[in-house]
């Protein structure tokens, strides 16, 4: 942190209002210690040898984990600029999913890179520029590395998903579970748009108890918290089911509270309740007519979803009622059982029903029940992974991973290129970069070179984490990298450096590595260009 | 504030593990003098006065206010191992502790942690693979003497241990009651949750004992009712039995005096009309989960008929199930008016009421549909019959355990003695920095019997020696004739003994799975090297600057 100037008060302040420079530079300084204190917060659970962080919430809860992006959200950061490296975490999960703790690390380290040029007198925005063109260089050297991708290669996507997972806790059932994630992924990729896929197609449901390995693919949906309505001796197994999905309630109307109905008679008493008979008996005729057998309703705040009187009518015509269906859930219904939600019983009509081969409630292996519908057309694109795990902080580690898992796939998907791991990649670019370098005159030169060397931090760390002298790892790969071996890196099997890094199937998709440059130079330029921080007051 | 500017506490490195392993030692230190038949027993006391007496492991910690993170993850381990074995709750924690102590000496001397976690996952690996191999005892399903072994051998060290022949007779013959056929599998299942357990105090815990039948704490609605219904045939309702009355915002409005009493009349009918559709489709005990008011009562008792107001849903389910009846939510039928069909009747071939102590209950007895198993449990006061319901609970689930997996292994330390020679001679096959950390959890090993010989106040240094010594020899020889490998410790005498011949049995599952849990618990805290802690939210002010 800055020191003010030894002299006294007053005279500080004189000193900053005439001699801006000075301001700026602490300024700058400031942010630059900020952001780097972040990234030497998460580096420790960089790669697979890396650790984990407990974070215990302001509510009390504990969080388990050793995904930068996940850390860095909960550890509720107070300084502005250390809140820009959370942002680029975020990004990073978001554009590429894996690699959020990379990115951060290397933005340190870039800023650190940066407090020795400004200190040698060059300005910021010549800095910002050199980074700027150093990653372009650094961007296409990265494309020497690429080898391509074949989506129908399974064995080469698993080991891809196998590195992202190998830092995790789940590492251990990484066998189980990438080639579940690939599976996941492949299916939904849709034919006319091979370039991408929305991984909202997919979703993950958890559910407490039995352990990882009881974590399952499903073809079609899994609902952990609501089931088949029991209290009428409903059926709780359907087949050929035809779904509805019901936006409107199966309970009497009632009326408003302001309203009352008055009786005067007690004939009337009798046709009060019988009225409110036929409203229901009317209503499950029509849903008789319409052909379904399995009714999913939307969740409902102002009405009860269902009544006794309902259920038991539907419970008699062989009907299974499941209630409580979340708001946000109906889309992926809809797109998985290729059904349209009604919202009046009017527009009940059998051609918005979904099929479904098996709707039923099963009992899992310790004793606790789900509702599964299988079986769903052909045509439907979406699916279900059903997550287990001993605990809740297992099972949301292992909800984490997976969706790690199924962001290295996309990214995979996106752009069909794959580099090695290990520290392989950086130290290839850092050399290339090197080498630019000489080649220029002037500031950019030392930028470019600075650049190089903050690349390094990755096998750096990625050592360190290991329990390895970092600095002969690194530069024996160095040494190695300019005699052209250039997939040497670091493996963790046995601790050690591997002439070639693919060959012990450390391999990550291109994109993860592009955006995790792309991202941290463009936060450090950003950084670089503020030159004051003003705290408006509230 | 740190530099990077958290709101809360950091630590890191060195301190989070000391930290942490300190925090799981204090609880493992709670939990461990009531380790084994000589264990003792815990005496808590909550916040409102209320007393628990016990020597669960699981239900000890669940009691603790535990504020440390990385404890809480100590005790939800012993609810886990509860909840999927039942048994062995408290020698989980132990084992958990010992393994973290080590690997926190381990990281003093610099050995890497992820070296030590994969040193420890291949050690359990090994560990589970050697009990399924050389370890267990196969036993069949008809092998009484083994089953009340193993029941014996866990309520040893509860308050009904020195009953436990009279106890574990209940539990064996209470589980093969309940035995059904699994839904989809077709295994068959023991779902020990529909063991019904009652509770009630007085006389002596000898005096327990299992009925074949269904035993609901309640009372007949009307002290006119009969007693006793032979040929039962049991309607279960989830229906108010109550005078009728409108819903919410129907206002009645009489402006005639003799409508009043019409509507009245009107109200007593439809209840009237109810409890007649019940009464002609012949039944004759009539369970409700609302109420049943005295209009309701004068009809039943009219017709000789047994009532029973505000069952406990689940209990409800469960006489539906057991008697063959469906539990009706409504009258109405498809033309708008009310009816009752035959068919929703459940039979029974006895109802009747009896006292037991204070109380009364409900004896449902010939079920058509299922056998059902309910203990009542005496004991001279509440804290009593509350431990051994838990006694109890954890032996069923051993006889249940033992049943599903078919096997048993020797007790009284003697896997663990076995496993910790195993792994030890394991370990020196081993070249890579693994091995020091395969032998520590092989060191680990003997802290259950270390303590089981302490808590009953014997050597542990010579009963240890002893056991290794006999162990090793069993490894070492070719055919273990004598049954080297299932020496265990006799507690109360202070000797090694073949455990085996001697009934210290428990369920292969138990070990397996304690062993797994407790290995992946230590792993999760030891993989942690930082801890933030976040200072909770200040509530702001509304309207303040």
């Amino acid at each position: 942190m800055s020191q003010p100037p030894q002299a006294s008060q007053q005279q500080s302040q004189k000193a900053n209002t005439f001699n801006k420079s000075e301001k700026t530079k602490d300024i700058r300084l400031t942010n630059i210690q900020a952001a780097k204190a972040v990234s030497d917060a998460v580096r420790t659970s960089l790669g697979p040898r890396g650790m984990d962080k407990m974070i215990q919430d302001a509510k009390g809860q504990v969080l388990i984990t050793n995904d930068g992006a996940t850390i860095l959200k909960q550890m509720d950061l107070v300084h502005p600029t250390a809140k820009m490296l959370v942002e680029i975490s975020h990004a990073q999960d978001v554009e590429a999913g894996d690699g959020t703790t990379s990115v951060v690390v290397f933005a340190g380290a870039l800023l650190k890179s940066c407090e020795v040029l400004l200190e040698k007198g060059i300005h910021p925005t010549t800095i910002s520029e050199g980074f700027q063109f150093a990653l372009e260089n650094a961007l296409e050297a990265l494309d020497e590395l690429k080898k391509p991708v074949d989506l129908d290669n399974k064995q080469q996507l698993i080991e891809c998903v196998q590195t992202a997972l190998s830092s995790k806790v789940v590492s251990s059932n990484s066998t189980q579970l990438a080639p579940l994630a690939v599976d996941a992924v492949l299916r939904i990729v849709d034919p006319l748009k091979p370039n991408n896929v929305d991984l909202k197609d997919i979703k993950i449901v958890k559910k407490l108890g039995g352990t990882i390995d009881d974590t399952e693919l499903v073809e079609g949906i899994v609902f952990s918290n609501q089931k088949a309505s029991q209290t009428a001796g409903g059926p709780q197994k359907i087949e050929n089911a035809k779904v509805a999905l019901l936006q409107f309630c199966l309970s009497a109307p009632k009326t408003d509270v302001e309203n009352s109905i008055a009786i005067k008679d007690y004939t009337e008493m009798d046709k009060i309740l019988k009225e409110e008979r036929k409203y229901i008996i009317d209503l499950v005729k029509k849903i008789v007519a319409s052909g379904a057998n399995v009714l999913l309703i939307q969740k409902s705040i102002l009405r009860d979803a269902v009544n006794d009187l309902s259920l038991h009518f539907l419970a008699k015509k062989g009907i299974m009622v499941v209630k409580d269906i979340e708001r946000e859930d109906v889309e992926f219904i809809s797109k998985t059982l290729c059904l349209v939600p009604v919202a009046h019983i009017d527009q009940l009509t059998p051609e918005k029903l979904g099929t479904a081969g098996l709707v039923e409630t099963v009992f899992l292996n310790d004793e606790s029940k789900v509702l599964r519908i299988t079986g769903v057309p052909a045509q439907s694109k979406a699916l279900t992974i059903l997550v287990r795990g001993s605990n809740q902080l297992v099972l949301d580690e292992a909800d984490r991973s997976i969706h790690d898992a199924l962001c290295v796939v996309r990214s995979l998907v996106k752009s069909k290129g794959l580099i090695p791991g290990g520290g392989a990649p950086e130290i290839h670019l850092s050399l290339k970069l090197t080498q630019k370098a000489n080649t220029l005159t002037g500031a950019r030169s030392m930028c470019v070179r600075a650049f190089a060397e903050a690349l390094e931090v990755i096998p750096y760390t990625l050592a360190e984490n290991a329990g390895l002298n970092p600095i002969n790892v690194v530069t024996e790969l160095r040494n190695r990298h300019l005699k052209s071996q250039k997939f040497a890196g670091i493996g963790m099997k046995k601790n050690n450096i591997v002439d070639d890094i693919t060959t012990e199937q450390v391999v990550q998709p291109i994109l993860v590595t592009r955006s995790a440059l792309s991202l941290a130079t463009e936060c450090v330029r950003m950084i670089l260009k503020i030159d004051d921080l003003v705290i408006s007051a509230r | 504030m740190s530099a990077v500017g958290i709101r809360g506490e950091r630590d890191q490195g060195q301190d989070v593990r000391t930290s942490n392993v300190t925090a799981v030692m204090a609880i493992a230190n709670v939990v461990k003098t009531s380790l084994g038949p000589q264990g003792l027993d815990k005496m808590l006391v909550d916040e409102i006065g209320d007393v628990v007496i016990t020597n669960d492991g699981a239900t000890i910690l669940k009691q603790l206010e535990v504020e440390h993170p990385a404890a809480k993850v100590i005790v939800e381990l012993s609810q886990l191992q509860d909840k999927e074995v039942g048994d062995g709750t408290t020698s989980v924690v132990i084992l958990a502790a010992e393994l973290l102590k080590r690997a926190n000496e381990l990281i003093k001397i610099k050995v890497h942690p992820t070296t030590i976690i994969s040193g420890y996952k291949l050690a359990a690996r090994q560990a589970v693979k050697y009990i399924q191999s050389h370890l267990v005892h196969k036993i069949t399903e008809d092998d009484t003497e083994i089953l009340l072994n193993a029941a014996k051998t866990s309520m040893n060290s509860k308050i009904i241990g020195s009953e436990s022949h009279i106890f574990a007779k209940l539990a064996v013959d209470a589980v093969r009651l309940i035995k059904t056929q699994g839904y989809i599998t077709g295994k068959p299942k023991y779902p020990i949750q529909s063991i019904n357990v009652v509770k009630s105090h007085g006389q002596s815990s000898n005096q327990s004992e299992l009925v074949r039948g269904y035993v609901l704490q309640t009372q007949r609605a009307s002290q006119q009712m009969v007693t006793k219904v032979k040929n039962a045939k049991v309607a279960c309702l989830d229906i108010n039995l109550n005078k009728f009355k409108m819903q919410m915002g129907v206002q009645i409005l009489v402006d005639d005096p003799n409508n009043l009493e019409k509507i009245r009349k009107k109200e007593m009918d439809v209840l009237k009309e109810r409890i007649h559709l019940l009464l002609s489709a012949g039944a004759n005990v009539i369970l409700t989960s609302k109420g049943m008011d005295d209009l309701a009562n004068k009809y039943l008792v009219e017709a000789g008929a047994i009532g029973l107001r505000r069952v406990p849903k689940e209990h409800l389910r469960r006489i539906a199930r057991a008697t063959g009846a469906k539990i009706i939510t409504t009258f109405a039928n498809e033309e708008t008016g009310e009816s009752f069909d035959v068919s929703s009747l459940g039979e029974a071939e006895e109802v009747y009421e009896e006292a037991i102590g204070d109380n009364d209950y409900i004896f449902f007895k010939g079920m058509k549909k299922e056998q059902s198993a309910s203990i009542i449990l005496r004991g001279a006061n509440e804290m009593m019959t509350d431990e051994i319901e838990r006694s109890m609970h954890d032996s069923f689930c051993v006889v249940k355990r033992t049943l599903e997996s078919g096997s048993v292994v020797a007790g009284g330390g003697a896997v663990e003695m076995a496993l910790s020679i195993y792994l030890d001679d394991f370990s020196r096959t081993l070249d890579t920095v693994e091995q020091i950390a395969v032998a520590e959890f092989a060191e680990a090993l003997t802290a259950i019997p270390k303590i089981l010989a302490t808590n009953a106040a014997k050597d542990s240094i010579e009963l240890i020696s002893k056991l290794r010594v006999l162990h090793s020899k069993s490894q070492s020889i070719k055919i273990d004739e004598k049954g080297f490998k299932y020496s265990g410790l006799d507690l109360i005498k202070g000797e090694v003994r073949h455990n085996l011949k001697h009934g210290i049995l428990e369920p292969t599952v138990s070990k397996v799975k304690a062993i797994k849990f407790a290995t992946e618990a230590a792993i999760t805290i030891l993989r942690i090297d930082d801890m933030i802690k976040l200072e909770p939210k200040k509530e702001q002010m509304p309207g303040r600057h």
